[in-house]
Protein backbone atom coordinates (compact mmCIF):
# COMPACT_ATOMS: atom_id res chain seq x y z
CA UNK A 1 0.00 0.00 0.00
CA UNK A 2 2.69 2.49 1.13
CA UNK A 3 4.92 1.42 -1.72
CA UNK A 4 2.08 2.03 -4.15
CA UNK A 5 1.49 5.53 -2.79
CA UNK A 6 5.19 6.34 -3.08
CA UNK A 7 5.34 4.96 -6.61
CA UNK A 8 2.20 6.86 -7.62
CA UNK A 9 3.48 10.06 -6.03
CA UNK A 10 6.83 9.64 -7.80
CA UNK A 11 5.05 9.05 -11.10
CA UNK A 12 2.86 12.06 -10.56
CA UNK A 13 5.90 14.28 -9.86
CA UNK A 14 7.77 13.10 -12.94
CA UNK A 15 4.65 13.45 -15.09
CA UNK A 16 4.03 16.94 -13.76
CA UNK A 17 7.63 17.85 -14.44
CA UNK A 18 7.67 16.30 -17.87
CA UNK A 19 4.38 17.78 -18.90
CA UNK A 20 4.57 21.24 -17.45
CA UNK A 21 8.12 22.36 -16.93
CA UNK A 22 8.49 23.76 -20.44
CA UNK A 23 5.27 25.66 -19.96
CA UNK A 24 6.60 27.05 -16.67
CA UNK A 25 9.81 28.09 -18.42
CA UNK A 26 7.86 29.68 -21.27
CA UNK A 27 5.71 31.59 -18.78
CA UNK A 28 8.89 32.69 -16.99
CA UNK A 29 10.39 34.03 -20.24
CA UNK A 30 7.15 35.88 -20.94
CA UNK A 31 7.23 37.55 -17.50
CA UNK A 32 10.93 38.30 -17.88
CA UNK A 33 10.34 39.79 -21.32
CA UNK A 34 7.58 42.06 -20.00
CA UNK A 35 9.70 43.24 -17.07
CA UNK A 36 12.68 43.83 -19.37
CA UNK A 37 10.53 45.95 -21.69
CA UNK A 38 9.42 48.06 -18.70
CA UNK A 39 13.05 48.47 -17.55
CA UNK A 40 14.16 49.35 -21.09
CA UNK A 41 11.42 51.95 -21.45
CA UNK A 42 12.49 53.49 -18.12
CA UNK A 43 16.07 53.65 -19.42
CA UNK A 44 14.89 55.22 -22.69
CA UNK A 45 13.01 57.94 -20.82
CA UNK A 46 16.16 58.75 -18.83
CA UNK A 47 18.33 58.73 -21.94
CA UNK A 48 16.08 61.07 -23.88
CA UNK A 49 15.37 63.44 -20.99
CA UNK A 50 17.38 66.56 -21.51
CA UNK A 51 20.07 67.10 -18.90
CA UNK A 52 22.25 69.41 -20.98
CA UNK A 53 22.33 72.23 -18.45
CA UNK A 54 22.50 70.10 -15.31
CA UNK A 55 25.83 69.47 -13.62
CA UNK A 56 25.68 66.88 -10.84
CA UNK B 1 30.92 80.48 -8.75
CA UNK B 2 31.08 77.44 -10.98
CA UNK B 3 29.90 78.24 -14.48
CA UNK B 4 29.98 75.75 -17.24
CA UNK B 5 31.02 77.33 -20.55
CA UNK B 6 28.54 75.18 -22.46
CA UNK B 7 25.61 77.02 -20.90
CA UNK B 8 24.22 79.80 -22.99
CA UNK B 9 23.76 82.63 -20.50
CA UNK B 10 21.21 84.41 -22.69
CA UNK B 11 18.71 81.55 -22.77
CA UNK B 12 16.84 80.62 -19.60
CA UNK B 13 17.69 77.01 -18.91
CA UNK B 14 16.49 74.42 -16.43
CA UNK B 15 19.43 75.40 -14.24
CA UNK B 16 18.41 79.07 -14.45
CA UNK B 17 14.90 78.13 -13.39
CA UNK B 18 16.34 76.13 -10.51
CA UNK B 19 18.50 79.09 -9.47
CA UNK B 20 15.46 81.35 -9.76
CA UNK B 21 13.58 78.99 -7.49
CA UNK B 22 16.43 79.01 -5.02
CA UNK B 23 16.53 82.78 -5.06
CA UNK B 24 13.09 82.96 -3.49
CA UNK B 25 9.85 84.41 -4.78
CA UNK B 26 7.69 82.13 -2.66
CA UNK B 27 8.03 84.00 0.60
CA UNK B 28 6.23 82.16 3.37
CA UNK B 29 7.82 81.54 6.70
CA UNK B 30 11.11 83.22 7.37
CA UNK B 31 11.73 86.93 7.11
CA UNK B 32 13.65 88.00 4.04
CA UNK B 33 14.88 91.19 5.66
CA UNK B 34 18.66 91.27 5.58
CA UNK B 35 20.26 90.50 8.88
CA UNK B 36 23.51 92.22 9.72
CA UNK B 37 25.41 89.28 11.21
CA UNK B 38 23.98 85.89 10.35
CA UNK B 39 25.06 83.34 12.87
CA UNK B 40 26.18 80.17 11.15
CA UNK B 41 27.28 77.28 13.31
CA UNK B 42 28.96 74.28 11.73
CA UNK B 43 28.46 70.96 13.54
CA UNK B 44 30.98 68.22 12.73
CA UNK B 45 30.32 64.92 14.54
CA UNK B 46 33.54 62.89 14.67
CA UNK B 47 34.13 59.37 15.93
CA UNK B 48 37.81 58.39 15.56
CA UNK B 49 38.42 60.59 12.54
CA UNK B 50 42.06 61.50 13.22
CA UNK B 51 43.08 60.55 9.68
CA UNK B 52 40.57 62.85 7.97
CA UNK B 53 39.56 65.66 10.35
CA UNK B 54 42.47 67.91 9.27
CA UNK B 55 41.40 67.71 5.62
CA UNK B 56 37.87 68.63 6.62
CA UNK B 57 38.94 71.59 8.78
CA UNK B 58 41.48 72.79 6.19
CA UNK B 59 38.62 73.00 3.71
CA UNK B 60 36.71 75.20 6.17
CA UNK B 61 39.68 77.56 6.44
CA UNK B 62 39.75 77.78 2.64
CA UNK B 63 36.09 78.87 2.46
CA UNK B 64 35.17 82.23 0.96
CA UNK B 65 32.67 82.49 3.80
CA UNK B 66 33.56 81.02 7.16
CA UNK B 67 30.93 79.92 9.68
CA UNK B 68 30.95 81.96 12.89
CA UNK B 69 31.62 78.82 14.87
CA UNK B 70 32.90 75.39 13.84
CA UNK B 71 32.09 72.79 16.46
CA UNK B 72 33.94 69.48 16.25
CA UNK B 73 31.95 67.04 18.36
CA UNK B 74 34.42 64.37 19.40
CA UNK B 75 32.25 61.36 20.08
CA UNK B 76 33.78 58.53 22.13
CA UNK B 77 37.10 58.95 20.36
CA UNK B 78 40.01 56.72 21.26
CA UNK B 79 42.38 58.49 18.87
CA UNK B 80 43.64 62.10 18.76
CA UNK B 81 40.76 63.57 16.73
CA UNK B 82 40.05 66.14 19.46
CA UNK B 83 43.71 67.22 19.78
CA UNK B 84 44.05 67.74 16.04
CA UNK B 85 40.85 69.81 15.97
CA UNK B 86 41.92 71.87 19.02
CA UNK B 87 45.17 72.80 17.30
CA UNK B 88 43.20 74.90 14.77
CA UNK B 89 41.99 77.44 17.32
CA UNK B 90 39.18 79.94 16.75
CA UNK B 91 36.60 79.64 15.28
CA UNK B 92 37.03 75.90 15.82
CA UNK B 93 35.85 74.63 19.18
CA UNK B 94 35.97 71.05 20.33
CA UNK B 95 33.39 69.47 22.56
CA UNK B 96 33.50 65.90 23.76
CA UNK B 97 30.24 64.02 24.09
CA UNK B 98 29.11 62.89 27.52
CA UNK B 99 27.55 59.44 28.04
CA UNK B 100 26.53 59.28 24.40
CA UNK B 101 25.11 55.92 23.37
CA UNK B 102 23.15 57.24 20.40
CA UNK B 103 26.12 57.40 17.98
CA UNK B 104 26.05 60.22 15.43
CA UNK B 105 22.55 61.39 16.43
CA UNK B 106 23.63 61.67 20.06
CA UNK B 107 26.73 63.64 19.06
CA UNK B 108 24.76 66.00 16.81
CA UNK B 109 22.10 66.49 19.47
CA UNK B 110 24.60 67.34 22.19
CA UNK B 111 26.37 69.75 19.84
CA UNK B 112 23.10 71.39 18.82
CA UNK B 113 21.87 71.79 22.39
CA UNK B 114 25.14 73.38 23.49
CA UNK B 115 26.03 75.52 20.48
CA UNK B 116 23.42 75.35 17.76
CA UNK B 117 19.90 75.84 19.02
CA UNK B 118 20.01 79.65 18.77
CA UNK B 119 21.87 79.74 15.48
CA UNK B 120 20.29 81.20 12.37
CA UNK B 121 21.84 78.52 10.20
CA UNK B 122 23.32 75.13 11.01
CA UNK B 123 25.90 73.69 8.65
CA UNK B 124 26.02 69.94 9.23
CA UNK B 125 29.22 68.42 7.87
CA UNK B 126 30.68 64.93 8.24
CA UNK B 127 34.25 64.72 9.50
CA UNK B 128 35.33 62.92 6.33
CA UNK B 129 33.83 65.56 4.01
CA UNK B 130 35.85 68.21 2.22
CA UNK B 131 34.06 71.36 1.12
CA UNK B 132 35.02 73.20 -2.04
CA UNK B 133 36.02 76.81 -1.25
CA UNK B 134 32.72 78.33 -2.43
CA UNK B 135 30.54 75.66 -0.86
CA UNK B 136 29.45 77.41 2.37
CA UNK B 137 28.89 80.75 0.63
CA UNK B 138 26.80 79.20 -2.14
CA UNK B 139 24.69 77.21 0.32
CA UNK B 140 24.19 80.33 2.44
CA UNK B 141 23.28 82.52 -0.54
CA UNK B 142 20.77 80.02 -1.85
CA UNK B 143 19.16 79.21 1.49
CA UNK B 144 18.98 82.76 2.81
CA UNK B 145 17.34 83.89 -0.44
CA UNK B 146 14.63 81.22 -0.38
CA UNK B 147 12.38 81.71 2.61
CA UNK B 148 10.49 78.47 1.98
CA UNK B 149 13.56 76.25 2.16
CA UNK B 150 14.37 74.50 5.44
CA UNK B 151 17.65 73.04 4.21
CA UNK B 152 19.89 72.82 1.18
CA UNK B 153 22.42 70.12 0.46
CA UNK B 154 25.64 70.39 -1.54
CA UNK B 155 26.20 68.17 -4.57
CA UNK B 156 28.25 65.20 -3.47
CA UNK B 157 31.04 63.32 -5.13
CA UNK B 158 34.19 61.43 -4.14
CA UNK B 159 37.85 62.06 -4.74
CA UNK B 160 39.06 59.23 -7.00
CA UNK B 161 42.70 60.10 -6.30
CA UNK B 162 42.37 58.87 -2.70
CA UNK B 163 41.92 55.29 -3.93
CA UNK B 164 44.83 52.90 -4.19
CA UNK B 165 44.76 49.44 -5.71
CA UNK B 166 42.19 47.78 -7.94
CA UNK B 167 39.39 47.18 -5.41
CA UNK B 168 39.47 50.70 -3.97
CA UNK B 169 39.57 52.28 -7.45
CA UNK B 170 36.68 50.11 -8.57
CA UNK B 171 34.53 50.84 -5.51
CA UNK B 172 35.20 54.56 -5.62
CA UNK B 173 34.41 54.81 -9.33
CA UNK B 174 31.11 52.98 -8.83
CA UNK B 175 30.18 55.21 -5.87
CA UNK B 176 30.98 58.30 -7.97
CA UNK B 177 28.85 56.97 -10.80
CA UNK B 178 26.01 56.14 -8.40
CA UNK B 179 26.03 59.62 -6.80
CA UNK B 180 26.26 61.31 -10.20
CA UNK B 181 23.11 59.52 -11.39
CA UNK B 182 21.34 60.23 -8.10
CA UNK B 183 22.20 63.96 -8.09
CA UNK B 184 21.22 64.24 -11.75
CA UNK B 185 17.80 62.83 -10.87
CA UNK B 186 17.45 65.37 -8.03
CA UNK B 187 18.40 68.31 -10.25
CA UNK B 188 15.90 67.13 -12.88
CA UNK B 189 13.20 67.44 -10.21
CA UNK B 190 14.09 71.11 -9.69
CA UNK B 191 16.48 70.18 -6.90
CA UNK B 192 13.84 68.72 -4.60
CA UNK B 193 15.39 66.02 -2.46
CA UNK B 194 13.91 63.42 -0.14
CA UNK B 195 17.13 63.35 1.86
CA UNK B 196 19.33 66.22 2.97
CA UNK B 197 22.47 64.13 3.35
CA UNK B 198 24.33 64.76 6.58
CA UNK B 199 27.64 65.02 4.69
CA UNK B 200 27.27 68.76 3.90
CA UNK B 201 23.91 70.46 4.36
CA UNK B 202 22.96 73.95 5.49
CA UNK B 203 19.79 74.06 7.61
CA UNK B 204 17.67 77.02 8.58
CA UNK B 205 17.83 77.37 12.36
CA UNK B 206 14.14 78.23 12.59
CA UNK B 207 13.16 75.06 10.73
CA UNK B 208 15.37 72.93 12.98
CA UNK B 209 13.86 74.42 16.12
CA UNK B 210 10.39 73.82 14.71
CA UNK B 211 11.15 70.14 14.03
CA UNK B 212 12.48 69.67 17.56
CA UNK B 213 9.47 71.42 19.09
CA UNK B 214 6.76 69.77 16.97
CA UNK B 215 8.22 66.31 17.53
CA UNK B 216 8.92 66.94 21.21
CA UNK B 217 12.59 66.19 20.91
CA UNK B 218 15.58 67.66 22.62
CA UNK B 219 17.16 68.17 19.18
CA UNK B 220 15.88 67.89 15.59
CA UNK B 221 17.38 64.44 14.96
CA UNK B 222 15.64 61.20 15.92
CA UNK B 223 17.40 58.48 17.88
CA UNK B 224 14.90 55.93 16.56
CA UNK B 225 16.40 55.62 13.10
CA UNK B 226 19.73 54.76 11.49
CA UNK B 227 19.13 57.26 8.68
CA UNK B 228 18.72 60.37 10.82
CA UNK B 229 19.29 62.74 7.91
CA UNK B 230 16.41 61.27 5.92
CA UNK B 231 14.10 61.25 8.93
CA UNK B 232 14.90 64.91 9.59
CA UNK B 233 14.23 65.74 5.92
CA UNK B 234 10.80 64.12 6.11
CA UNK B 235 9.97 65.98 9.32
CA UNK B 236 10.93 69.22 7.58
CA UNK B 237 8.67 68.27 4.67
CA UNK B 238 5.84 67.50 7.14
CA UNK B 239 6.16 71.11 8.27
CA UNK B 240 6.07 72.21 4.61
CA UNK B 241 9.66 73.33 4.41
CA UNK B 242 11.29 72.79 1.04
CA UNK B 243 14.31 70.50 1.04
CA UNK B 244 16.68 71.13 -1.84
CA UNK B 245 19.88 70.10 -3.55
CA UNK B 246 22.11 72.99 -4.57
CA UNK B 247 22.92 73.26 -8.29
CA UNK B 248 26.26 74.92 -7.56
CA UNK B 249 27.92 73.99 -4.28
CA UNK B 250 30.12 70.94 -4.09
CA UNK B 251 31.46 68.70 -1.33
CA UNK B 252 33.76 65.71 -1.60
CA UNK B 253 32.48 63.15 0.85
CA UNK B 254 34.03 60.14 2.51
CA UNK B 255 33.81 56.99 0.38
CA UNK B 256 33.84 53.39 1.51
CA UNK B 257 37.15 51.86 0.48
CA UNK B 258 36.45 48.18 1.12
CA UNK B 259 33.66 45.78 0.22
CA UNK B 260 33.11 45.13 3.93
CA UNK B 261 32.76 48.82 4.79
CA UNK B 262 30.50 49.50 1.79
CA UNK B 263 28.33 46.52 2.72
CA UNK B 264 28.01 47.78 6.31
CA UNK B 265 27.21 51.35 5.27
CA UNK B 266 24.62 50.35 2.69
CA UNK B 267 23.01 47.78 4.99
CA UNK B 268 22.58 50.57 7.52
CA UNK B 269 21.14 52.91 4.87
CA UNK B 270 18.84 50.34 3.23
CA UNK B 271 17.48 48.89 6.47
CA UNK B 272 17.01 52.41 7.82
CA UNK B 273 15.15 53.60 4.72
CA UNK B 274 12.91 50.52 4.56
CA UNK B 275 12.10 50.84 8.24
CA UNK B 276 11.26 54.53 7.82
CA UNK B 277 9.13 53.84 4.75
CA UNK B 278 7.13 51.23 6.62
CA UNK B 279 6.47 53.68 9.45
CA UNK B 280 5.71 56.69 7.27
CA UNK B 281 3.71 54.94 4.53
CA UNK B 282 3.03 56.68 1.23
CA UNK B 283 3.19 60.48 1.32
CA UNK B 284 4.29 63.10 -1.16
CA UNK B 285 7.83 63.16 0.20
CA UNK B 286 8.09 59.37 0.46
CA UNK B 287 6.96 58.74 -3.12
CA UNK B 288 10.48 58.96 -4.54
CA UNK B 289 12.06 56.48 -2.09
CA UNK B 290 9.12 54.13 -2.70
CA UNK B 291 9.78 54.41 -6.45
CA UNK B 292 13.41 53.52 -5.82
CA UNK B 293 12.26 50.44 -3.88
CA UNK B 294 10.09 49.45 -6.85
CA UNK B 295 13.06 49.94 -9.18
CA UNK B 296 15.25 47.71 -7.03
CA UNK B 297 12.52 45.07 -7.01
CA UNK B 298 12.37 45.25 -10.81
CA UNK B 299 16.17 45.06 -11.15
CA UNK B 300 16.36 42.13 -8.71
CA UNK B 301 13.46 40.19 -10.29
CA UNK B 302 14.81 40.55 -13.82
CA UNK B 303 18.27 39.34 -12.88
CA UNK B 304 17.19 36.45 -10.65
CA UNK B 305 14.57 35.31 -13.15
CA UNK B 306 17.11 35.48 -15.98
CA UNK B 307 19.63 33.29 -14.13
CA UNK B 308 16.96 30.73 -13.16
CA UNK B 309 15.44 30.55 -16.65
CA UNK B 310 18.80 30.43 -18.39
CA UNK B 311 19.92 27.56 -16.17
CA UNK B 312 16.68 25.64 -16.74
CA UNK B 313 16.71 26.26 -20.49
CA UNK B 314 20.34 25.14 -20.84
CA UNK B 315 19.66 22.06 -18.72
CA UNK B 316 16.73 21.05 -20.91
CA UNK B 317 18.47 22.02 -24.15
CA UNK B 318 15.81 24.54 -25.08
CA UNK B 319 18.08 27.59 -25.14
CA UNK B 320 17.64 29.75 -28.26
CA UNK B 321 19.45 33.04 -28.84
CA UNK B 322 17.50 36.00 -30.21
CA UNK B 323 19.27 39.18 -31.30
CA UNK B 324 16.50 41.29 -29.78
CA UNK B 325 17.98 40.46 -26.37
CA UNK B 326 20.89 42.75 -27.05
CA UNK B 327 18.61 45.83 -26.99
CA UNK B 328 18.30 46.28 -23.17
CA UNK B 329 22.09 46.07 -22.57
CA UNK B 330 22.61 48.54 -25.43
CA UNK B 331 20.28 51.05 -23.80
CA UNK B 332 22.05 50.39 -20.50
CA UNK B 333 25.37 51.28 -22.15
CA UNK B 334 23.98 54.51 -23.62
CA UNK B 335 22.45 55.52 -20.29
CA UNK B 336 25.67 54.75 -18.42
CA UNK B 337 27.64 56.74 -21.00
CA UNK B 338 25.38 59.75 -20.55
CA UNK B 339 25.72 59.62 -16.76
CA UNK B 340 29.49 59.09 -16.98
CA UNK B 341 29.83 62.18 -19.18
CA UNK B 342 28.29 64.19 -16.33
CA UNK B 343 30.66 62.84 -13.67
CA UNK B 344 32.67 65.50 -11.86
CA UNK B 345 36.44 65.08 -12.45
CA UNK B 346 35.64 62.63 -15.23
CA UNK B 347 38.45 60.60 -16.78
CA UNK B 348 38.59 58.24 -19.78
CA UNK B 349 38.66 55.30 -17.35
CA UNK B 350 35.31 56.42 -15.91
CA UNK B 351 33.69 56.46 -19.35
CA UNK B 352 35.19 53.12 -20.39
CA UNK B 353 34.08 51.53 -17.13
CA UNK B 354 30.54 52.86 -17.62
CA UNK B 355 30.26 51.70 -21.23
CA UNK B 356 31.61 48.23 -20.47
CA UNK B 357 28.49 47.60 -18.35
CA UNK B 358 30.02 44.68 -16.43
CA UNK B 359 31.60 46.80 -13.63
CA UNK B 360 28.28 48.53 -13.03
CA UNK B 361 26.39 45.26 -13.27
CA UNK B 362 28.58 43.64 -10.59
CA UNK B 363 28.00 46.70 -8.36
CA UNK B 364 24.25 46.40 -8.98
CA UNK B 365 24.28 42.72 -7.94
CA UNK B 366 26.08 43.77 -4.78
CA UNK B 367 23.43 46.46 -4.17
CA UNK B 368 20.62 43.97 -4.81
CA UNK B 369 22.11 41.54 -2.26
CA UNK B 370 22.24 44.34 0.33
CA UNK B 371 18.71 45.43 -0.49
CA UNK B 372 17.29 41.90 -0.24
CA UNK B 373 18.99 41.16 3.08
CA UNK B 374 17.85 44.53 4.44
CA UNK B 375 14.22 43.82 3.50
CA UNK B 376 14.56 40.37 5.07
CA UNK B 377 15.79 41.92 8.33
CA UNK B 378 13.01 44.50 8.43
CA UNK B 379 10.24 42.04 7.53
CA UNK B 380 11.39 39.54 10.15
CA UNK B 381 11.97 42.19 12.81
CA UNK B 382 15.73 41.66 13.02
CA UNK B 383 17.32 44.83 14.41
CA UNK B 384 21.04 45.35 13.93
CA UNK B 385 23.25 48.16 15.14
CA UNK B 386 24.22 49.52 11.73
CA UNK B 387 26.49 52.22 13.14
CA UNK B 388 28.48 49.73 15.18
CA UNK B 389 28.84 47.42 12.16
CA UNK B 390 30.02 50.31 10.00
CA UNK B 391 32.52 51.57 12.58
CA UNK B 392 33.96 48.04 12.88
CA UNK B 393 34.11 47.59 9.10
CA UNK B 394 35.89 50.93 8.72
CA UNK B 395 38.35 50.03 11.46
CA UNK B 396 37.13 52.80 13.76
CA UNK B 397 36.37 50.53 16.70
CA UNK B 398 32.93 50.35 18.20
CA UNK B 399 30.88 51.99 20.91
CA UNK B 400 29.11 49.54 23.19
Amino acid sequence: MTANIITNWGNWISEFWALNVDKWIATGWLILGTLTIIATLAMMIKIFKSNKELYP
Amino acid sequence: MFRNPEVNEATPTRLDRLREKLSGGRSRKASLEPKPQPKIVALIPAHNEADVIATCLDSFFAQTMMPDLIVVIADNCTDNTADIARSYGSPVVVMETVDNKARKVGALSQGWVRYGQDAEFILGVDADSRLEPLCAEQLFTELSANASAGGIMARYTFDQTTASGFIQSYLLRQQRMEFTGWTLDLLRRDGETYVLGGQATLFRGEAMRQVAKENRREAPWSTQTQVEDMELTWRLSDLEWETLCSPDSRAYIGPMYSVKALWAQRRKWDAGIIHLLRINGFKKHTSEPWKLQAKMLLDATIRILFIVLLTLALQRGSWVWYWIWIIPPLFGMVLNYRVAMKMPDRTAKDVISAVLLLPGEIYLWFSIAIWLTSWFDVLFGIRRDGWSAQYRAEGKGSIE
